[in-house]
Parts: C-alpha cells; structure tokens; sequence
C-alpha cells in the first residue's frame, strides 16, 4: 500500500506532475493501489449528493444611520385634527407632503400632485390633469385651499409637529375646522382610490394563488400516476413471479 | 466584474455597496460550509449573517495574505467552532425517515423517477449522518476539500489545520466515509412510500 499523503493528493489533483506520472504508472502495476483510488473515486462521487437545504439568504449591510431616502408614506387612517392641521401647514408652508399615497408639491409654478400608483403618468400638473377625473378633483380641492390660505390672515398657528417649517402661515381661527374637514376629505378620497388598489391587488394575489395551486395539482397528478404505474409494475411482476413459481410447483 | 480584492480595497475606504457585492458572491458557500459543519439550517444561517459582520468589521485587519474566501471561511470557522463548544452539541443530522413524497416532488426534474429523488434525498441524508460521524478536524478536511475545493495549501492556512496532518486526516476522514457508506447506509433501497402505494393499489384490484 502506498503512502496516504500521495494517495490523497493524486485523488485531488494535487500532486506534481513528476510525482504524478510516476504513481499513475505504479497504479498499472499495483492493483491494490488501484482498487483504494477507485474506491475512493466512488466515495468522493457518494459525497457529492449532500447538498444544504435551500436557504433564503439575501444578508444585506445597511448603514444605521443612512438618511431614508424617499419621504415615508403617511398613513392615512387614524388622521388625528392636530395631525390634519399639520399637514395642511405643511401643504402651505412650502415643500411637500405625504397624504396617503399622494405627494403634493406646491411651488411657484402651481400644484403638482404625484401618486405612488399612477404607472404611466406619475407627475400631473394641475394644468394638464384632464385626463384623471381623480386627480383634477384632489388638484382642484388643493387650488381652492390654496386661495383659501393665502386670502386669509396671517396668524401664526403654533406648530404642533417639528417637520412643520417654523415660517408656516397658517390661516386663522376662521377656516381651522374647515381646514381639516377639507383635508379630512382629501384623505377619504384617497382612501376610496387605495381600497381600489388595493382590491385590484387581492383580485391579482387570488389570481396567482389559482395559478400556483394548478399547478401544484398538476404535479400531484403526475406524482400519483408515477406511482401508480410502478405499483401496476410492481404488481404485474409479482404476477408473474407467482405464476413462474406455480409453473416450477407443477412441472415437480 | 470587480474582483474579490479589489472590492475589498472598496469596501475599506467605506463604500458599503462593494462590500454587499461581496456578501452577495459569498454568503452561499458560507452559509453551506456552516451548515455542513454544524447541521442546522437556523443555526447556519446565523453563522453565515455573523461572518459577514466580523468580516466587515475586522476589514481593516485584512491585509490580503490570503485570498478573502479563505478569510471568510476561517471566520466561519471560528464561530462554528464556538457554536459547537458552546452549545456542547454535536452536528446534527437530518433523518432519512420521514422524507416528504410531496416535497420530494417539487425539487425533482420531469425525468427523475421517484424511486431515484428517494434514493438521492436518502444518499444525501445518509452522506450527512456518517460526516457526523467523523471528528470534527477530519470533518472539516473533507468538508473544505470536497465542497470547497479548497487547496491543502489554503487548507493549512487556516486555524489548527498543520499542512502535515492535512492529508492524513482527508484520507482518515474518507475512509470511515468510504467503509460507512458501503456498510448499509446507502443500499438501494425501495422506497417504503411506494412500496406501501403498491400494496394498497394491488389489493383494491
């Protein structure tokens, strides 16, 4: 028997090619050699049908303190009047805001309404938003608060939430309740707009639920029609077993 | 495509998408060495996410005198290896009872037969049960070489490996594989399920 370290290195390629050459040609003379690296050789191909379950993986570093990078959806149910109003300052006041799935802009060159579901058209101006019944009534409701705030007085409402800018202006007591109901029914409009969506949505999951359990019944279907066939094998040979055993019983 | 080293020197000066490049070529091979060594697939796969953390945090200690995979594994090493010691548990192995026709099923290519997915899923079960078997430094020599492909010069490198004992302990660690896989624990057997089907369909008709 020769030694193990040359063994284990030919079984992995790893020895020199002089070395190499050299045990190849002592394994033509040398059948016990021959039959260690043979059964080593099967041992190898054995291993190689262990394989891990699959895993969902997908490990991702993140840096904790990376800035989010797309202004957070507002959730839109359980709107508090304090919260509405908030969101009214910041509609007026300046940037953006995030009502439900709705982002509203308003800048020097009108309102732009941009909706997190509209595929095809993500950006609507006021101006060119004929198209979407949905989005000229959210764009003329946001035109008319819009007047309605820069006609009224300029008293400051204290700012009840820090992401308010603290040049806000925000009407007076006068439109206060109507400032929420108005943004109360912005909200409920979206509202309607996303349980639409969102029924599209579940229609859509059922749809690929039918699919994916077609398909599971399918490969049931051809699992138990496999394993039919090899009963019927199974049992047409044990038929013919018998009959051969009984043939032998009677020629005795 | 970037190699691994080059993404490393990215890596390093803090640029977080070549680092997760990295996680992406790797966390597979890492997840099954962990898996292999200690048998769990939780457990591997914390094993897996938590060599990814010390590498990112040891970064800098990297000096590339080995190749990263090899650092990578000599991590996943180490946290196996504490796994083990702190757990005072030995390798789990999946049983070869209790195997799902269904399951089987839905991992299959059209042309397997059942009898063959059975068999297979069997080997596999039957390749872990006696890996376990094996103590752990001829465990993890097989491991590394077979599923690895790692050199012996790589195996060397890495924690308590001496380069003379590496051979010997490959070639230890396959023979117990070879005479225990040929001592029964691989027999082609039928599988019980369709055995137990063709009783039950034979005495309908």
């Amino acid at each position: 028997m020769c030694d193990q370290e040359v063994i284990v290195g030919y079984l992995y390629g790893e020895l020199p090619p002089a070395e190499r050459s050299a045990f190849d040609g002592h394994l033509r003379t040398c059948a016990d050699c021959r039959g260690e690296v043979d059964a080593l050789k099967g041992t190898r191909t054995v291993l190689q049908e262990w394989t891990p379950p699959e895993s969902h993986l997908g490990f991702e570093m993140v840096r904790r303190a990376d800035p989010v990078v797309r202004p957070a959806r507002a959730r839109w149910w359980g709107l508090s009047p304090a919260w509405g109003l908030a969101a009214a300052a910041m509609l007026v006041g300046a940037v953006s805001a995030a009502i439900a799935q709705v982002e509203v802009t308003v800048g020097s060159g009108g309102v732009t309404v941009r909706t997190g579901w509209a595929t095809a058209a993500p950006n609507v101006e006021r101006a060119q938003a004929g198209s979407n019944p949905e989005f000229e009534r959210v764009s003329a409701r946001l035109a008319e608060l819009e007047q309605r705030v820069a006609k009224s007085s300029a008293s400051v409402v204290p700012a009840s939430t820090t992401s308010a800018p603290p040049s806000t202006q925000i009407p007076g007591r006068m439109s206060d309740a109507e400032l929420v109901r108005l943004v109360r029914q912005m909200i409920d409009a979206s509202e309607e707009r996303q349980q639409g969506v969102l029924a599209r949505q579940i229609l859509q999951i059922n749809r690929d639920l039918q699919g994916v359990q077609r398909t599971d019944f399918e490969r049931l279907g051809r699992v138990t029609e496999q394993l039919q066939r090899t009963a019927v094998e199974t049992f047409q040979r044990q038929r013919a077993l018998e009959d051969h055993v009984m043939r032998v019983g009677l020629q005795r | 495509m970037m190699s691994d080293e080059e993404l490393v020197d990215r890596s390093r000066s803090g640029d977080l998408d070549s680092f997760n490049q990295l996680v992406l070529r790797w966390e597979r091979p890492i997840y099954a060495l962990a898996y292999r060594v200690i048998g769990r697939e939780e457990d591997a796969r914390d094993v897996a996410q938590e060599t990814f953390l010390r590498a990112f945090r040891a970064l800098s200690g990297f000096k590339g005198q080995a190749k990263f995979s090899s650092w990578l594994y000599r991590i996943t090493l180490n946290l196996c290896r504490d796994w083990i010691r702190k757990e005072r548990r030995t390798p789990i192995t999946p049983t070869p009872e209790g195997i799902d026709l269904i399951e089987l099923a839905g991992e299959t290519h059209p042309s397997d037969s059942i009898e063959e997915l059975v068999s297979r899923k069997q080997l596999s079960a039957a390749v872990a049960k006696v890996m376990a078997l094996l103590p752990e430094e001829q465990r993890t020599a097989v491991i590394l070489k077979e599923y690895h492909g790692l050199t012996f010069q790589e195996i060397e490198d890495l924690p308590d490996c001496p380069w003379s004992t590496v051979k010997t302990r490959l070639y230890q660690g396959l023979t117990v594989l070879r005479r225990q896989l040929r001592q029964g624990a691989v027999e082609p057997t039928h599988a019980p399920a369709v055995r137990h089907l063709g009783r039950a369909f034979e005495s309908r008709s």
